[in-house]
C-alpha cells in the first residue's frame, strides 16, 4: 500500500514538474516567436511550485529522503536507535497534523469563504492551498506507518 | 527583551536537531512551538500553513528545479568528460596539474550548473580514480573536489543567490549573478594555490604540452557546453530572459546537447525528473519551513534584539563584519546553506545596509560564508556527496582540507574588506549604482 502511494505520488510529482517546465517554456516562446506574452504561464508555474513542493516534500517523507544530522555522539543514538526513530515519526507527524491538516484546511477554508481568486487565472486560491492539507495527511500516513513498522521489528527483535 | 521565546525557538530547534528530526522539519517545529506560546492555536497555525504555502508561490523559486534539473541532465549527458579535457589542456603540464584541472572543471560546470552537489559528484566521479592513477592521495583530491565544487554557488547560475534575492526582498537577480564572478574566481585561485604547493611538496607528476591542435579539438568539444554560459548568463544580464526563464532554457539546451551526444535518451529522462524531485522537495521544504520561522522571528522582533544587541558591543563597522562573519560560519557548521540565507538575510541586512555596504556585495560576503560550512561536518552537503563520491570516510579528508579552509577563509576576509572585488562587475554592467 505505501509502496503504491509512493510510487503514484512521484507520478503525480513528475507530471506537475513537467507542466511546470511546459509552461516557462511556452512564456519564453510566446514572447520571442509569437510576439504575444502569454501572461498565464507565470501563475501555472509559480503554483505548480507549490504543488511539486509540498507534494514533493511528502513524496520524500515516504522515501525517508529528508535530511538529519548528527549532532549527538553516534554510539548513543545507534544504542537507543528505536528511542530515537519514534521519537522523529511522532514529531514529523505531530508537525504535518497541527500545522499542515488544521492550518492548512482552515487557510483554505479562509480562501474559499473570502472568494480570493489568482490575478490573471481566476481560480480559486482556496484549490491551490488545498495541497498543503494534503500533503499533511500523505505525511501523517507515512511517518505513522513509519512508526508502527518499527515498533513492530522491535517487538519481532 | 523577550528572552522566553528566543529561548523556546533556540532551544526547542536544537532539541528536534539533536533527536535527529529532518532539518526542514526542526525548523517547522521550532516556529510552531514558539509562535504557540505568544499566539492562540489556530491562528499560529493558520498563519504558518499560509506562511508555507505562498512562499513556494513565486515565479523566481521556479528557477530552483529547473536548475536543478539541468545540472541532473549534465551529470549524465557527457558534458563533464568534455569540461575535464579542457580542462586538462590547459592547466595539465602546470604543477599540481591535475588537482588544477579538478579546480578547474569544477568551476565550470559550476558556471554552466549552478549545483555544488553536482559538481561535487560529476566531477569528483571522473577526477578521483584519475588522480589516484597519477599517484595523489585520495583525501587530498576528495578536498580539493569537495572545496572547489563549492565555487559553483557563487560563480552564476546560482540557486542559492535566486535564494538571497528572494530573502532580501528583490536585490537584482542579474547584479547578484554577475557580481559573483571575481570572488568565485578568487576562491577557485587560493584553492589552486594550495593546491600547488602541496603537489610540489609531494612531487606529483604533471601531464605533457598538448600541441595547439589537440588544444583546438578539445576546446572546440566543450564549446556547446561552455555556450550554455553564454546563453543563461548573457540572457539574464543583458535582460533577455529573466532568471527563471533562463533556467528552462538551460533544461532544454542540456537535454538536446546530451541527445546529440548520444547519452541521453527520451526513456532515461523519466528516472532524471524523478531525482530531481527528490533533490528539489528537500530544498522547497526546507524553504516552506524557513520562511515561516523566518516570518515567527520577525513576530517576535527578535531581528531588532539581534541587530540592537550587535550594535551594542561596538558601532564600528569592521567590527560588526567581522561578528557578523564569525556568527554565519558558526551557523554554517550547522545549518544548512538555504535556510540559514532565509532566516539570518532578513537579521543582518538591514544593520549592514545601514552601515553603507550595498546588498548585492552582502550577499556575496554571505554565501561565500555559507560555502565554507558545506565543507564541514555535521551539516555539510556538499562534503558528504564529495566523501561518497570518493568512497572515503569524512575523517579522512579533514586534515587535507584545513589549508583549503584557510584558503577559502582568506578570500572570505578578502571580499569582506575590498568591496570593489565584488561590486565593479555589477557597476561595469550598470547594474547597481
Amino acid at each position: 500500500m505505501r509502496a503504491t502511494i509512493v510510487d503514484i505520488l512521484g507520478k503525480v510529482c513528475l507530471t506537475v514538474l513537467f507542466i511546470m517546465l511546459a509552461a516557462v517554456i511556452w512564456q519564453v516562446f510566446s514572447r520571442f516567436i509569437l510576439q504575444s506574452p502569454s501572461t498565464a504561464t507565470d501563475e501555472i508555474s509559480s503554483f505548480s511550485l507549490i504543488w511539486v513542493g509540498l507534494l514533493g516534500a511528502a513524496y520524500a517523507t515516504g522515501m525517508h529522503l529528508h535530511l538529519a544530522i548528527d549532532l549527538l555522539p553516534e554510539k548513543m543514538v545507534s544504542r537507543n536507535a528505536a528511542f530515537f526513530d519514534g521519537f522523529v515519526y511522532l514529531s514529523v507527524f505531530v508537525f504535518a497534523f497541527c500545522v499542515m491538516i488544521i492550518g492548512g484546511a482552515r487557510l483554505c477554508q479562509l480562501t474559499f469563504q473570502f472568494e480570493q481568486t489568482s490575478a490573471s487565472l481566476g481560480l480559486p486560491l482556496g484549490f491551490i492551498y488545498l495541497v498543503v492539507p494534503v500533503a499533511g495527511i500523505l505525511i501523517c500516513y507515512f511517518s505513522l506507518d513509519s512508526f508502527f513498522a518499527k515498533i513492530k521489528s522491535q517487538k519481532a527483535a | 527583551m523577550n528572552f522566553i521565546e528566543i529561548g523556546i525557538l533556540v532551544l526547542s530547534f536544537l532539541i528536534f536537531l539533536s533527536f535527529r528530526v529532518p532539518i526542514a522539519y526542526a525548523i517547522g517545529l521550532a516556529a510552531f512551538v514558539t509562535l504557540i506560546y505568544s499566539m492562540p492555536f489556530i491562528p499560529s497555525v493558520t498563519t504558518l500553513a499560509q506562511r508555507m504555502a505562498t512562499s513556494l508561490d513565486s515565479f523566481t523559486l521556479s528557477a530552483i528545479p529547473f536548475f536543478i534539473l539541468a545540472g541532473q541532465i549534465m551529470n549524465r549527458g557527457g558534458i563533464a568528460v568534455r569540461l575535464i579535457n579542457f580542462a586538462k589542456a590547459i592547466v595539465g603540464p602546470l604543477p599540481g596539474g591535475l588537482a588544477f584541472v579538478n579546480i578547474i572543471s569544477c568551476m565550470l560546470f559550476g558556471a554552466i550548473s549552478g549545483s555544488a552537489v553536482a559538481a561535487a559528484s560529476a566531477i569528483g566521479g571522473f577526477m578521483n580514480p584519475m588522480m589516484e592513477k597519477d599517484g595523489y592521495d585520495k583525501p587530498f583530491s576528495a578536498a580539493v573536489n569537495i572545496t572547489s565544487a563549492t565555487t559553483g554557488l557563487i560563480i552564476p547560475p546560482s540557486n542559492v543567490l535566486i535564494v538571497y534575492s528572494l530573502a532580501s526582498g528583490g536585490v537584482s537577480i542579474a547584479a547578484l549573478f554577475i557580481a559573483g564572478y571575481v570572488p568565485g574566481l578568487l576562491l577557485g585561485l587560493a584553492l589552486m594555490i594550495v593546491a600547488a604547493i602541496y603537489s610540489i611538496i609531494k612531487k606529483y607528476p604533471t601531464d605533457k604540452l598538448v600541441s595547439i591542435k589537440t588544444f583546438l579539438e578539445r576546446f572546440l568539444d566543450a564549446l556547446p557546453s561552455l555556450m550554455l554560459l553564454v546563453v543563461v548568463i548573457g540572457g539574464i544580464v543583458g535582460g533577455i530572459f529573466t532568471a527563471t526563464e533562463a533556467s528552462a532554457v538551460a533544461v532544454i539546451y542540456t537535454f538536446v546537447l546530451g541527445m546529440l551526444y548520444k547519452e541521453i535518451r527520451l526513456t532515461d529522462m523519466s528516472s532524471i525528473l524523478l531525482e530531481t524531485i527528490k533533490t528539489s522537495a528537500i530544498v522547497l521544504l526546507l524553504i516552506a519551513t524557513s520562511i515561516a520561522m523566518s516570518w515567527v522571528m520577525s513576530y517576535e522582533n527578535i531581528p531588532q534584539e539581534i541587530s540592537s544587541a550587535l550594535l551594542g558591543i561596538s558601532e564600528n563597522p569592521i567590527v560588526i563584519l567581522i561578528l557578523i562573519n564569525l556568527i554565519l560560519l558558526f551557523v554554517g557548521i550547522f545549518m544548512d546553506m538555504t535556510p540559514a540565507v532565509l532566516i539570518f538575510t532578513p537579521i543582518f541586512l538591514p544593520i549592514v545596509t545601514a552601515m553603507g555596504m550595498d546588498p548585492v556585495h552582502f550577499g556575496i560576503i554571505m554565501i561565500m560564508n555559507l560555502c565554507i560550512g558545506l565543507c564541514t561536518p555535521p551539516v555539510g552537503s556538499v562534503l558528504f556527496v564529495g566523501c561518497s563520491v570518493a568512497d572515503l570516510k569524512i575523517q579522512k579528508v579533514i586534515k587535507p582540507m584545513l589549508p583549503l579552509f584557510l584558503a577559502m577563509i582568506a578570500v572570505l576576509i578578502l571580499i569582506t574588506y575590498f568591496e570593489d572585488l565584488t561590486l565593479w562587475l555589477p557597476r561595469v554592467f550598470d547594474l547597481i549604482d
